[in-house]
């Protein structure tokens, strides 16, 4: 387990539940700030002395107050500390779920673990610690789209092809010998069967009959 | 260039004349006795008083104001003063004061004194035979009247002209300025100044040896002159064209009747010219010694009036009577002569001086030197005349190209003030529409910008009325339920919690529906992800073509509406539909990109939410389209076209 932790977060209590699912993790030496700035500084002092921290968990949005801060946002903090300490672990922990955001963090900036603050935002904090630990990303569900590939959801002209063969009452084998005919690609009929189940499974059908009613009823075909 | 030069010449004279008055200018000014001025100047000009009293007046009244340096008094003296001091031979002095007249009335910006005071400088440098400058001065004043438009003072500088030319000889150019003098004359009534040129023409053609015209002219002069002072003169030149041409006897009844005149007395100068002639006329018919009497009578008249040019004439006469009889005294007379042309600058009597002179000389030496001198000075007589004349031909060709280049510039001014107050007229138009459009741009400009800052200001208030509308509606109900449940004890952590977080999760999607966004860059991408974030085990979320069509080219407000409506459309979904599958249809239909969304949910009866509604507005503003189809228990479709 991490033996030196620092928390960024502007808000007191949430920084207290951080500091307590810390504890609970028996993580030794915990310091938590409230601004960015300070946490950079003190992550560069201890580097500099050899007693580096190997994690920061940090709030994305901080408030602007009276400070002038040079780093104004978790998201600007993680940048800088990325480059100077490639081995620093960095937790985001906020709000903010827009997945765009997320994605841009987790590949762009290379941070390790986002957690969404929520019901269970601290059970999530605590599951990504742990797996951040053992070298390892975590995203909490409500982002996990955030990093799957985009082609998932979307189905093609082929895919309603297909369904539409289906509704004329064609067999999987009567559609792979018609598309090997008219030269429409994929014909095979493994690939044909594949095709079918991820359309019963995207559209939540339980049989071929169910997929063209559904798709029927959303006036796709 | 002759004539700037001589005008240079005049302004560097007039400086330096200028210098000791401003000087005295500078001097603390004294109050002025304004009735003692008053009392002086009606002297001066009093012509019942005597002259020399007159004079005295004058003299006390300028100085009385030049005391006060009160300019308008001084110039009214000064008119008066030069005016006696010329009447009373004191040339000098009277050219001095115009030149103090000019000083002041420049100082004064007065162009009718400047024209006059440059009149009576030139009028006064004729009456020294400083010819060159008289000209000058003349067609100086000539110029300041011309711009004034006074005929009868442009007139009266062209009479003297016409008198100098006259007396140089060059009787032609002097006919032609009579004449034009009496053109400027014709619309006053003026006799006094007609009968001075006509009186002008008849001298000139008596010294053309006209005397027929002469005595024309001088009739017209005589019956024309309202002065029964010169009607006397112009007699007295009647009756020496007898004498000129022999006929004495017409002659001498002519003086007779002259001097049978009371007036003739008060002119002592023409009483003595007539005198002198009457003897000299009889003494011809009759070379009767008796009558070197009479002409010493004259001669003797004339040295208390101080007359040169009547001593010389007398003298001339004298000297002729005594040739015969008297050599000596005819050769003193000649002398005379001599001196006293020499005197005045007078180099034709002069001549006529040495020529007696001659004439009468008792030893061949002298004769001879008169002789020489005579020739010396008959060349140089000629030169001299033929070089004034040759000034004088320059300078009125300069005048008179002048006045034709003053009236091509005038005429050429016209033109382009014309042109100037066209082209102005035309800039004013110009201006006057520019300013108008300027204006009605600007108006309307303003009416746009304060329409679309209501506009703006009302989309804001909507948007705020909706924010608060659902704070109210969603957040704060729900949180009140929470507090009820909380007073009751029957509370279980759990549902608290869920209660909660429901709270939570609406405040959440407040700030998604109105927060920033970023929709520069890779808009399929955004939009992917808006509807995956509602996909979950309970919703499957499909798409189709988002990837084929082109999002990224559409402008940042179409931009903005797709999101929103969208993310309207999903909030919908999520909380209404209880929908199991999400179906949205991306293509281009006719150049616009249509986005069909269909669900597999409960559907509603077509109410359209807030948001729906600010939503259909939008599009509409963009000119798209939203139409929304729903039945209870048959999903709910719309349909975007952008």
């Amino acid at each position: 387990m991490f033996k030196k932790v620092i928390v960024a977060e502007d808000q007191d209590d949430i920084n207290k539940g951080v500091v307590a699912s810390l504890q609970e993790l028996e993580v030794p030496e915990i310091q938590h700030v409230q601004y960015c700035d300070d946490a950079y500084l003190r992550i560069k002092r201890a580097a500099m002395d050899n007693k580096p921290f190997e994690l920061l968990i940090t709030d994305l949005s901080f408030n602007a107050d009276h400070r002038e801060q040079k780093l104004s946002s978790g998201e600007d903090l993680s940048e800088v500390l990325r480059k100077e300490f490639p081995d620093l672990k960095i937790i985001m922990y906020s709000v903010e779920d827009r997945l765009q955001r997320v994605r841009h963090m987790m590949q762009k900036l290379g941070i390790n673990a986002y957690v969404c603050k929520g019901r269970h935002g601290l059970k999530d904090l605590s599951n990504a610690i742990e797996l951040v630990n053992n070298d390892k990303t975590y995203l909490s569900s409500h982002v996990s789209n955030a990093l799957r590939p985009s082609q998932d959801l979307e189905i093609d002209d082929f895919d309603l092809l297909l369904v539409e063969k289906l509704s004329h009452g064609l067999s999987q084998d009567e559609i792979s010998s018609e598309f090997k005919t008219k030269n429409i690609s994929p014909s095979s009929l493994s690939s044909i069967e594949k095709r079918l189940n991820k359309l019963k499974i995207e559209f939540k059908a339980n049989n071929a009959i169910h997929l063209v009613s559904k798709v029927k009823d959303l006036g796709l075909i | 260039m002759h004539h700037i030069r001589f005008i240079i010449a005049f302004l560097a004279l007039s400086l330096l004349n200028c210098k000791p008055e401003s000087l005295e200018n500078n001097q603390p000014s004294l109050p002025i006795k304004k009735s003692f001025f008053n009392i002086q100047y009606q002297k001066s000009t009093d012509t019942s008083l005597d002259r020399a009293e007159r004079l005295k007046g004058a003299r006390l009244a300028y100085k009385e104001a030049d005391k006060g340096d009160v300019d308008s008094l001084k110039i009214k003296a000064l008119l008066e003063l030069t005016k006696l001091l010329n009447m009373e031979h004191k040339t000098d002095s009277a050219l001095i004061y115009s030149r103090e007249l000019l000083h002041v009335a420049r100082q004064n910006n007065d162009s009718v004194i400047i024209g006059r005071a440059y009149f009576k400088l030139g009028y006064y440098n004729y009456e020294k035979f400083i010819l060159d400058s008289s000209f000058i001065y003349h067609n100086e004043s000539i110029k300041i009247f011309e711009l004034l438009k006074d005929s009868l003072q442009i007139g009266r500088n062209i009479e003297i002209l016409a008198v100098i030319h006259s007396d140089i000889g060059n009787y032609s150019v002097s006919d032609e300025l009579a004449i034009e003098a009496l053109k400027f004359y014709k619309n006053f009534d003026k006799p006094v100044y007609n009968a001075t040129l006509y009186n002008c023409l008849a001298i000139n053609a008596k010294l053309r040896q006209e005397y027929q015209e002469a005595l024309y002219w001088y009739q017209k002069a005589i019956e024309t002159t309202t002065s029964e002072k010169n009607k006397l003169v112009y007699l007295n030149n009647v009756a020496n064209i007898y004498k000129k041409t022999g006929d004495y006897e017409v002659a001498i009844k002519r003086y007779e009747s002259i001097l049978e005149n009371e007036k003739i007395i008060s002119d002592p100068k023409n009483y003595s010219r007539t005198l002198d002639n009457l003897a000299y006329s009889r003494w011809l018919l009759t070379k009767d010694p008796v009558y070197i009497k009479e002409c010493l009578k004259a001669l003797k008249i004339r040295i208390e009036i101080d007359d040169i040019k009547g001593q010389i004439m007398s003298n001339i006469n004298l000297s002729e009577m005594y040739f015969d009889n008297d050599i000596a005294k005819s050769r003193e007379h000649a002398h005379n002569v001599y001196q006293l042309a020499t005197q005045i600058n007078h180099a034709e009597d002069r001549l006529e001086g040495l020529a007696l002179l001659m004439r009468s000389s008792n030893t061949p030496n002298s004769y001879n030197n008169y002789a020489k001198e005579y020739i010396f000075l008959t060349d140089s007589v000629k030169r001299a005349h033929e070089k004034l004349e040759n000034k004088f031909a320059k300078i009125y060709f300069d005048s008179e190209e002048n006045r034709d280049e003053n009236a091509a510039l005038k005429t050429a001014n016209l033109e382009k003030e014309l042109k100037l107050s066209q082209s102005q007229q035309m800039n004013t138009i110009y201006l006057s529409l520019g300013i108008i459009s300027i204006i009605s741009f600007v108006l309307i400009f303003m009416l746009f910008r304060s329409r679309y800052q209501k506009e703006k200001l009302e989309e804001v208030y909507l948007t705020e009325t909706r924010i608060s509308k659902i704070v109210h509606d969603e957040v704060a109900n729900d949180l009140y339920k929470t507090m009820v449940d909380l007073e009751s004890d029957n509370s279980n952590k759990e549902i608290l919690l869920d209660n909660l977080e429901q709270v939570y999760e609406k405040t959440r999607d407040i700030s998604r529906e109105f927060n920033a966004l970023d929709l520069e860059t890779d808009f399929s991408e955004v939009v992917k992800d808006l509807l995956y974030a509602y996909k979950n085990e309970d919703v499957n979320i499909i798409t189709k073509g988002v990837s084929q069509v082109d999002l990224d080219n559409i402008d940042i407000p179409e931009k903005t509406l797709i999101y929103r409506v969208l993310q309207e459309l999903m909030t919908n979904m999520k909380k209404h539909s209880q929908a199991s599958l999400v179906i949205l249809t991306f293509q281009m239909v006719n150049n616009k990109l249509q986005i069909t969304y269909s669900d597999d949910g409960v559907g509603c009866e077509i109410n359209k939410s807030n948001g729906l509604l600010n939503a259909e507005n939008r599009i509409n503003s963009l000119k798209g389209k939203l139409t929304l189809h729903s039945n209870i228990n048959e999903g709910f479709k719309a349909t975007i076209i952008i």
